[in-house]
Order: structure tokens, then sequence, then C-alpha cells
């Protein structure tokens, strides 16, 4: 079936995928870092445009990135809206209710610049989740688990950490076949209300739990059918490269220097404190 | 070669008992035995019996993985199971698991089979010799960056036992590995195990309950019963001992059965002992004058109970999944109400795809699927469930309330139906599936074939006119399937119009009338159960296998004229004493 591999791993036919794990790494450093030196919507929105460049390039497609969207959306909009009508940085009003109207006459509603800062807040939250999906997507668990070891991380949290993300699509594939299951049951969440919609959402944790676990205790067997043990003597079929290139240098060395640089530039010249 | 290995079994089980902690039972009970190398070693025995504890006490996961008590000890060539860690057993005894997706961790398929030697750490260049000599003793070359994820049913498994061939161990032990897999790729599975060992001299442990399989392949045969290992000797001996198998609740080759059959109504045209292959039976069997009976024939003579609207109809139904996949090439057909119809095909067939659009799981173009008449266009998945109701092939994993009555009306609770309602459609599902005695039970505590039962009760408390049960008997044995065909055929003939999706074709007969084949998105086959599996080369190319009978009767020239189904059926087709020597 096609859906059940969401999250699955683009081909490392494209320089963007066949870069070195730590490169990628500097990448997500610098998004999860970056984003909270800027208040301008500009800087912001080029860091934001960059990342989806580097998705096209990877060749991650359109329907990916949308469905990612979409579901960030519902939030992006309430949090533009709550920051356009009571962000502090609010001056000028987009719209101001007719002085003659009772009670709420000459209120303003919605500040151009809260509207701004608004979308800003969104971009410090799109910006980070796409180049982490970004980077799980060209990047084989091998190479997550290779790249994280090459950075001190323990072989076992590493293996860990990469597992995590294995163990996802198989916890939405069985999230989504007990929610049909309830479905063809006669039960219609979405017609409920607030709690017995709870009640149904609740009771799907029981099936959901259970399987999980059994899934995690088969899978653990088999890992030490395969002699798993954690530890970090170990070989690799594919070990890549020990030592970075000199592009790869310059790639890391230009984000740590984008970063330190905004730092410096916000600290002395005040330089995308501005929203606008 | 170790040089211990010379003087001495390379498996050795010495009084072996095992008890899981908290368990009052031993699941391994006084175990002695020797394994040779180059062996196949089949392990069959009822769900519960010891076979997956015995695979798993090979290398050592059974005690060190899951506690509780142990005596007597395992040796492994020189190695004791006891002292060894699984993680350096590992390096002699391959392991492959019933479920595909659990036991693959990697996401190409070179990775996946270089996985067990990376931890191993054996240095990257022999890893790549193993991974490509592994991938191509299993016909997965060409195929080592593909992600297992797009590979069939059959091709993991096939990348299963490369992962643990690249091991170059001395034995492979393998656990239920063709359960979840189409009769093809099961077949292909047994083919290269068979090779393996033939050719490469590779031990190997099977347990399934493909005893056809294991009739034509192994070299030995363990019975287990209660934890201990009852029988032990060729296959050609205690697959033939019919009445020692039903005792266990084994089910025995279905050509021994025949023969069985054969022996009261021929006696003079079969041998003492039955053939337990079909080679062995068409070599044994001697000339046959049988006589059919003058009444009417069973099953297959449908009895139409309702010639009216049909209960599912399909019209030119199409699928194409997002992925350009094209799973339905155009679809009609017309299920009759009160029918128990089966739905057969190799995985990817579009047999899944086609009960989703009845379900409506996926959507149909206006007018294409119909259920009892009404366009299902019109209806939303839940208000379907009060026609269709749909049992799961982990239908017992489905459970979500903490007693068996909250659960059989957890639906009519949650639609806020009245009480007196729902308590009468609980006691009603609860005593159709005789549950009535685990109605304060809590599900988890029930037997699998229990808790299928309790899946069921729960959807008959909405009591729909269809059912449609996908792969139920997937996972079972043969006892499980047995009684879960029969709660099929009751409810079949309460009214309910069945549709049952299996790869089973043995289970049949006696109790589908009607089969459908499915191929590549099409139907290339449906009528009655008979006239299916006898369309010989048309069944072929859709990937199936018929029932031993079916096959055996093609080849033999006294009963071809009787096209029987399956030693029942043959039972019942033939005139007592037609075939006694005049």
């Amino acid at each position: 079936m096609t859906g059940n591999y969401a999250l699955q791993q683009t081909r490392r036919n494209n320089p963007v995928a066949a870069v070195d794990m730590r490169v990628k790494y500097a990448l997500l450093f610098l998004a999860s870092t970056l984003i909270f030196v800027w208040n301008n919507i500009w800087l912001q929105a080029a860091f934001l445009s960059f990342i989806v460049i580097l998705m096209i390039m990877a060749g991650i497609s359109a329907p990916t990135m949308r469905r990612l969207f979409l579901i960030l959306l519902p939030a992006l909009i309430l949090i533009t809206v709550i920051q356009g009508l009571w962000s502090p940085f609010g001056e000028t009003a987009m719209i101001t209710v007719p002085t003659d109207t009772a009670v709420i006459g000459g209120l303003n509603i919605f500040y151009v610049e809260g509207i701004v800062f608004g979308l800003v807040v969104c971009c410090r939250i799109m910006a980070p989740m796409l180049a982490f999906q970004l980077v799980f997507l060209t990047s084989e668990p091998n190479d997550i688990v290779l790249g994280l070891v090459r950075l001190g991380v323990p072989y076992r949290v590493a293996f860990l950490f990469s597992t995590t993300f294995r163990f996802v699509p198989l916890l939405l594939e069985e999230f989504n076949a007990i929610k049909d299951a309830q479905r063809l049951r006669g039960i219609d969440i979405d017609s409920f209300g607030l709690m017995r919609k709870l009640v149904a959402m609740g009771r799907m944790l029981v099936p959901l739990v259970m399987i999980c676990l059994s899934k995690a205790q088969l899978m653990e067997i088999a890992l030490q059918a395969k002699g798993f043990s954690g530890s970090a003597h170990r070989s690799y079929l594919n070990p890549g490269r020990e030592r970075l290139t000199a592009l790869e240098w310059l790639m890391i060395a230009a984000a740590l220097a984008l970063l330190a640089g905004a730092i410096i530039g916000r600290l002395v010249f005040g330089f995308g404190g501005s929203v606008i | 070669m170790a040089a211990g290995d010379r003087d001495e079994g390379l498996i050795t089980f010495d009084s072996v008992t095992y008890r899981y902690p908290g368990m009052a039972l031993p699941a391994l009970d006084n175990i002695r035995l020797e394994i040779s190398r180059g062996e196949f070693v089949g392990l069959i025995g009822a769900t519960g019996a010891g076979k997956s504890t015995f695979c798993q006490a090979l290398n050592g996961i059974v005690p060190q993985f899951f506690g509780g008590e142990f005596s007597g000890s395992i040796r492994i060539g020189g190695d004791d199971t006891i002292d060894v860690p699984t993680s350096r057993l590992a390096a002699r005894i391959g392991m492959v698991f019933e479920d595909p997706e659990t036991q693959i961790t990697a996401t190409t398929v070179e990775a996946e089979t270089a996985f067990a030697l990376e931890n191993l750490n054996v240095p990257t260049a022999e890893i790549r010799r193993r991974v490509d000599l592994a991938l191509a003793s299993v016909g997965l070359s060409g195929q080592e960056l593909k992600h297992p994820a797009n590979l069939s049913g059959g091709q993991k498994q096939r990348l299963a036992i490369a992962a643990a061939l690249a091991l170059a161990p001395d034995i492979i032990v393998l656990d239920e590995p063709t359960s979840q897999l189409d009769p093809i790729a099961a077949r292909d599975v047994f083919a290269i195990l068979l090779r393996l060992n033939r050719e490469e001299g590779l031990t190997l442990v099977v347990a399934s309950h493909a005893s056809e399989e294991l009739a034509e392949a192994a070299d030995r045969i363990l019975l287990m019963d209660a934890g201990s290992v009852v029988e032990d000797g060729p296959p050609d001996r205690l697959f033939a001992d019919i009445a020692r198998l039903k005792h266990c609740f084994v089910r025995p080759p279905e050509i021994a059965q025949t023969f069985g059959v054969l022996a009261r109504l021929s006696p003079q045209a079969v041998p003492e002992q039955p053939p337990v292959t079909l080679d062995a039976a068409i070599a044994a069997i001697g000339p046959l004058n049988l006589r059919p009976k003058s009444s009417g024939r069973g099953p297959d003579s449908p009895v139409v109970r309702d010639a009216g609207t049909a209960a599912l109809s399909v019209h030119a139904l199409k699928h194409t999944y997002p992925d350009g996949t094209v799973s339905l090439r155009g679809i009609d057909l017309d299920i009759r109400q009160g029918s128990f119809t089966g739905i057969v095909g190799q995985n990817g067939s579009g047999k899944s795809t086609l009960v989703r659009h009845f379900l409506k799981l996926l959507d149909a173009p206006a007018g294409a699927v119909k259920v009892q008449g009404d366009d299902v266009a019109a209806f939303k998945v839940s208000d379907l469930a009060r026609r269709i109701g749909y049992v799961a092939q982990n239908a017992h994993q489905q459970i979500f309330c903490d007693r068996v009555d909250k659960e059989v009306g957890f639906a009519l609770t949650m639609q806020k139906r009245d009480k007196a309602e729902v308590h009468a459609a609980v006691e009603r599902s609860l005593a159709a599936m005789e549950l009535g005695w685990a109605a304060d039970r809590h599900p988890i505590s029930l037997s699998r074939g229990d808790s299928l039962r309790v899946a069921i009760a729960a959807v008959l408390a909405l009591d729909p006119e269809i059912l449609i049960f996908d792969e139920p008997t997937t996972g079972q044995d043969w006892r499980g399937a047995l009684a879960i065909m029969e709660i099929l055929r009751s409810l079949n003939r309460s009214g309910k119009t069945i549709l049952l999706i299996t790869h089973h074709l043995y289970l049949l007969p006696g109790f589908v009338e009607r089969l459908i084949v499915m191929n590549g998105g099409t139907v290339v086959l449906d009528g009655p159960l008979r006239d299916v599996l006898y369309a010989g080369e048309q069944l072929e190319l859709a990937g199936l296998a018929p029932p031993q009978t079916v096959r055996f009767a093609g080849k033999v020239a006294g009963l071809r004229p009787l096209r029987p189904l399956g030693p029942d059926d043959l039972a019942d087709l033939v005139a007592d004493g037609s075939g006694q020597a005049a």
C-alpha cells in the first residue's frame, strides 16, 4: 500500500541529499537558533525560502511539503490572528470600528505590526520543522546514527534516536487502522460532542499502546537475534567518509559564521531587530 | 567446524524445561534431542504447543531476554545458550520471524542484510561480499537499494532469510516464515530453503503450520504438544499418522487424509501407510473404480435464498493509488443476499482494495458500488456499519474496553442508544458467539480465538446483514481455523451474507458456495467453488495452487470425473463400498 510510508526517504542522487550528515546537523542547528536572533520578517522569510529551495533541490515532492504545511496551518492562522489582535508591537491599525457604533465604536482591530510579527512567529515554527523534514527525508537511519556517533553521541543513544523515527510511520499506520476500526463499528467521532469525542479517542489509546508494545517487543527480539548489543564497536557497510571535504567544511563554517554574525549584528547594531 | 561439533549433534537439548515468568505450566517440558549438521527439521504443533519458545531457546532469547525458570541445557556446537550472550550466538544462528514488518529494521535491502554483520563488527569489505552472496542466493540481486517497504510480502521474507544467511551461520531457525504469505510466495520461500539445505548443507529448523510444504521439504519432523516433543521422526511416517496429528490439533497433509478416505472406499488401490506428498501419492495409487452416489452434490449447488437485490454490487469499478499503482481495472460483481462467497488472489491482486470500496474507506464514482441496492456514496463509513460488519485480520487486537460485554456494546453506547436496547444487543451477540461465560472477563485475558469471537460479537451488535471477513484464519492453527469457519457457516445459515477473503483454499470446501479469483486488479474466475478449483491453468495463472486433493484428482483417471474438493467431499461423493474389489 502506498500510504504506509509517509516518511520514506528520497533517493540520494542529488547534492543536498548526498552531503555529509554533519553538514545536515549544522543546518538543523542553524534552523533552530537563527530564527530566534532575528525579528525581521524579510530575514525570516529569506531563511525560510532558503530551506524550501534546499527541499526542492533535494527532490522532496510538493505534496509532501504541502502535507506538513496543512498540518501546521491551523496553528499558524491562530498565531497570526492572536498577534494581529494583541501584539505589543501593534501601532498601525488595519481596521477601526466606525465611531458611531455602540460600545466598540473607535476600537482598532488588527495591527499591521502585530500581523507581521505573527508571520515572523510562523516562520520561526516553519523553518525548523521544514529543516528537520529535509534532513530526515534525505538521510538513511544508518547515516543519522553514524553522524551522531561522529559528533560524540554514544551509539546506543544514536540508534534509539533513529529507531524513534522509524517507529513513527508504524505508529501512524496503526493509529489510522484503529480509527478506521472504530468508524467501521459505527462510531463516527467527527459527529460527537467534545466529551464523547474525548472518550472515543481515549479508548483508541488502549489498542494503540497494546499493539505498539507488542511490536516493540518483537522488534527488540529481532534486534537481539541480529547480534545488536548497543556496542559502539561495530563496522558499517557504508562507512562513508571519515573526513569532510573542503566544501563540507566550508558549509559548516558558513553556517556557524552566519549564526555568529547574526548574533553580533543584532547585539551591536540592532540588525534584524525590527519586525519590518 | 569446531572440533567438538564432529563428536556430538550440532544442537543438543538436554532435559530442557522452561517456564515463562508467572506461568504455572512449562512452555518447554523435558526436551531431550539432538539435531545434526545439515538436517532440515520441521517443528509442528498447535498454537501454544511451544514451537516459538523452542525456536527462541536456540539462540538464547529464551531465557536470556524473557527471564523465567530454565533447567537443563542447550548446546549449539560447543556453546551453552545460557552462558553465551545472544549477540554472540547470533553469529552461529540466523533467525527469521513470522512478521516481516517487525523484523526489518533498515531502510534499504542491502542495509538490512548487512545489519547483523555490522553488529558483529565484520570488516566492511567482507560485509559487502557476504551481502552480495546472500542477496543472490534468495533472488534479490539488483534490489540492493530498494526500500524494504516496497517489497512484496514474499520478498520481505526472502530478505529476512538473506539477512540470516549473510551471517554464514551453522543454523537458520524460521518461526512461521510463510503464515502471512500467499501460496506462491510461500512455495518460493520453501523452494529457497530446500535449495539451501540440499545444495549448501545448511541446517534448518522451521516451525510451521504448513504441513504439506514440510512433508515435501523436511527430512525430520518434531511434533510438539503442551511443551513436549511427543513424536520425532521422518515426515513420511509422522505425517501418515493422521489420528495422532488430529489428536494434537495439527492439520495432516491433505493427500494423507484423502488416502485415509480411499482406504475405506477402495482399500485394494492404496498402500497401508498413506503417502504424505503429492508425488508419492501419484506413484502409490492403484486402479480405482469408484461409483458416485446417486443423490445430488453438496455445497457447490448453491441454494438461491433471495434472487432479488444483490447484497453488494460493483460496476466497472477502477482504482489507481496516488503513486500510480493501478489496483482495480474495471470490476463487475454482484454478491447475492444470504450467500457465502470467497475471494482469493495473490497479495496485491486487488482483494483488499475492492473490500475497502464496499466499506467506503476508498471513494468510488457515483453508482459504481452499491450496498443492498443503495449507492455507498450516500453513506458515511459509520452509517454503513449497520449494513456491513467488517472483521479485520487483526480484529483480536482492536479491543477498546476492559470487559467483554462493554466491548460488544461499545459502538451502541457511543451512539447513545437506549440502555435496554444495548443490553439486548449485547446479550444476543454474546449468545450467537457462545461467549456468555466471558461477559465480565477482560478481553485481553482470552485466547486469540475467543478474542476474535469478541470482535465478531461487537460487529454483530449492530445487526448487519452482510459480514466481511478479511483473512480471519491467518496465524491460526488448524483447530482455530476450522472453528472460525464453523462460526462463519452458522452466521450464514442464520441468514447473513458472508464474504470471506482468504489464502487458504483448502479450508473452503464444505463452507463456501461461490469463489471469486482476482489477479492484477481484475476478476479472472468467478463461479461455484468446484468449477473454480478445477479451472486448472487459469487458477495457476492467478498464482494460486488448488488443494492437494484437487491436484491429485486431476492426475488420477478414477477420480477425475468425480472432481472431489477434499477428503470429506470425496467421502460424500462416493457410495460406500463402491470401490471394493469384485
